[in-house]
């Protein structure tokens, strides 16, 4: 599904933000990119959507070479792929079906078929009577929820969420991982760049750890500190439970 | 189809989303070109005052004296025949004499100080077609046989018409450098109207948008601006004119300024299609700029 080859990017004769990446990701796979703020996890969320050109190395998504990419094909691979931020990145003068249809009008799509795949993508964040709503009338955790079903709507291969709980408490947190969860498990790949400790140990995925843009770890079922390093404790925020959850 | 039927749906979503931009914009796009409208006018103007100036020179050329007139006749049809001669005019000594007195005013005393004696010689009056070949007219003149002396008063036409050519160019000029200082203004304000929108515009390129699915709205929108701002720059300008031309009857009445009537429609269709093209052009600039360094 991915793959990292000897990627280096270095930002305008800067420091390497990744130094010689190498990295495969598996069809329907859930890893989690864990790593310090500057670590370089959001530098390689961008190159697998092609919003950055490694400095060195290749990187292929879906079977097609990212570096080969023309400008007009970036569009195409943007479709088969669904991209999360921490700020939701909603349109605020469109409603929550709006902004999920959004990703459909720019296609073309027909409208009956939009309305029913809108639909489908608000059911499957639990949101379908909310469709009306502005996103200022919505919380946190549901904006969230609104942009991920705007990153699925199109039935991508991929879903790449960069710090998708950065601004929620921890019960939307929690809410906004399992339905992530529930993603990969139906069979669409989910990179997930974090750097929410809690999360990661309770979900225990595949984690790929980056320190100074080089991956230090690559380690199935894991926790987000490395095996030598002390645990922290569960229950981390108040009123949440994870290990319930 | 229907994403065309989206993109329409969104420019006025968008023009009323962002209200204040859109005015500030359509207002850019009316000041400019008011200010080139009237920098036009003003040009044409000053043009049609310099070519009237120089459409009533007239060459006169003066007869031997004790032509025939079979021989006058002759002469007539030669310089009829020379390039560039619009009009031939025979003009005796008696309706010299009479043209000399009514052009000086002269009283009946002073009319008896020429004596009883009409020592005016015979001329042809030669309108030429161009005055800027009047020049050439009067040479060419010079050489026939019946003719003693040509006049067309050179320290006044050549002058004229060096300033009329040098004129022509430099309006020409500055009409350019305008239009290119309106198309930076307008670029401007569209550009701010873009950079209000960066963050619908990358949501749009995250979710697969092409480059030119973006960049339809703001074209669309640049030329509804430029049509607006088209309009009311061609409102805003018939009236300061109307205004100008009024007044200018009154203070100068002599100078008879070129009528807004004469020019339409072209230069109404002239000044909504530069809106258009302004707008349109600027958008096309502004988008495509961005787009490459988003």
């Amino acid at each position: 599904m991915i793959v990292i080859r000897d990627v280096t990017v270095r930002y305008h004769r800067g420091p390497e933000a990744l130094a010689r990446a190498n990295l495969q990701i598996r069809r329907g796979e859930f890893v989690f990119l864990v790593g310090t703020s500057g670590s370089g996890k959001s530098t390689l969320l961008k190159l697998l959507y092609r919003d950055l050109l490694p400095t060195e190395g290749r990187v292929w998504v879906n079977d097609q070479d990212l570096t080969t990419l023309s400008r007009r094909e970036i569009p195409l691979l943007r479709r088969q792929l669904g991209v999360v931020f921490q700020d939701y990145r909603l349109l605020p003068y469109k409603t929550a079906s709006e902004n999920v249809a959004f990703a459909l009008e720019v296609i073309g799509d027909e409208p009956r078929q939009m309305h029913r795949k809108v639909m489908r993508a608000l059911a499957r964040v639990g949101l379908q009577q909310r469709q009306g709503a502005m996103p200022h009338e919505l919380s946190g955790g549901e904006q969230q929820r609104i942009s991920i079903a705007r990153a699925l709507v199109n039935d991508p291969v991929l879903l790449l969420a960069d710090e998708p709980t950065g601004n929620l408490d921890p019960d939307s947190s929690l809410g906004v991982m399992q339905l992530l969860d529930e993603i990969a498990a139906s069979g669409t790949t989910v990179v997930v760049a974090t750097h929410d400790r809690h999360m990661v140990d309770h979900f225990r995925k595949r984690v790929v750890e980056l320190v100074d843009g080089r991956i230090v770890r690559d380690e199935e079922l894991a926790g987000y500190a490395r095996p030598s390093e002390p645990a922290v404790a569960a229950a981390p925020v108040e009123g949440v439970d994870l290990a319930e959850a | 189809m229907r994403r065309l039927e989206f993109q329409i749906s969104e420019v006025f979503t968008n023009i009323r989303r962002n209200g204040i931009l859109s005015l500030a914009a359509v207002l850019t796009v009316l000041a400019s070109l008011a200010i080139l409208s009237l920098f036009f006018l003003m040009q044409r103007n000053l043009q049609g005052l310099l070519e009237e100036q120089t459409r009533k020179a007239q060459i006169s050329a003066f007869l031997k004296p004790g032509l025939s007139e079979a021989e006058q006749q002759a002469l007539r049809e030669q310089i009829t025949a020379i390039a560039g001669v619009a009009q031939v005019e025979y003009v005796s000594p008696q309706a010299a004499l009479a043209r000399t007195i009514e052009s000086m005013d002269l009283s009946a005393a002073e009319r008896k100080l020429l004596g009883p004696e009409n020592r005016l010689p015979a001329k042809f009056a030669v309108h030429p077609a161009d005055p800027a070949g009047i020049e050439s007219v009067a040479e060419q003149l010079q050489k026939l046989a019946g003719v003693q002396d040509v006049r067309y008063g050179e320290k006044v036409v050549a002058p004229l018409n060096e300033l009329q050519r040098r004129f022509r160019q430099w309006g020409w000029g500055a009409l350019v450098v305008l239009s290119l200082a309106t198309c930076g203004i307008i670029s401007n304000a569209i550009r701010l109207t873009i950079y209000a929108r960066r963050r619908e515009i990358r949501i749009m390129q995250l979710v697969g948008a092409t480059d030119g699915f973006i960049r339809m709205p703001f074209l669309l929108e640049g030329l509804v601006h430029g049509i607006v701002g088209g309009l009311l720059a061609l409102l805003t300008t018939s009236v300061l004119y109307a205004q100008v031309r009024e007044a200018s009857a009154v203070i100068i009445p002599w100078l008879k300024l070129i009528s807004l009537e004469e020019l339409m429609p072209s230069f109404g269709i002239g000044l909504v299609a530069l809106g258009m093209l302004f707008g349109f052009g600027s958008s096309l600039v502004s988008i495509r700029q961005f787009l490459r360094e988003a």
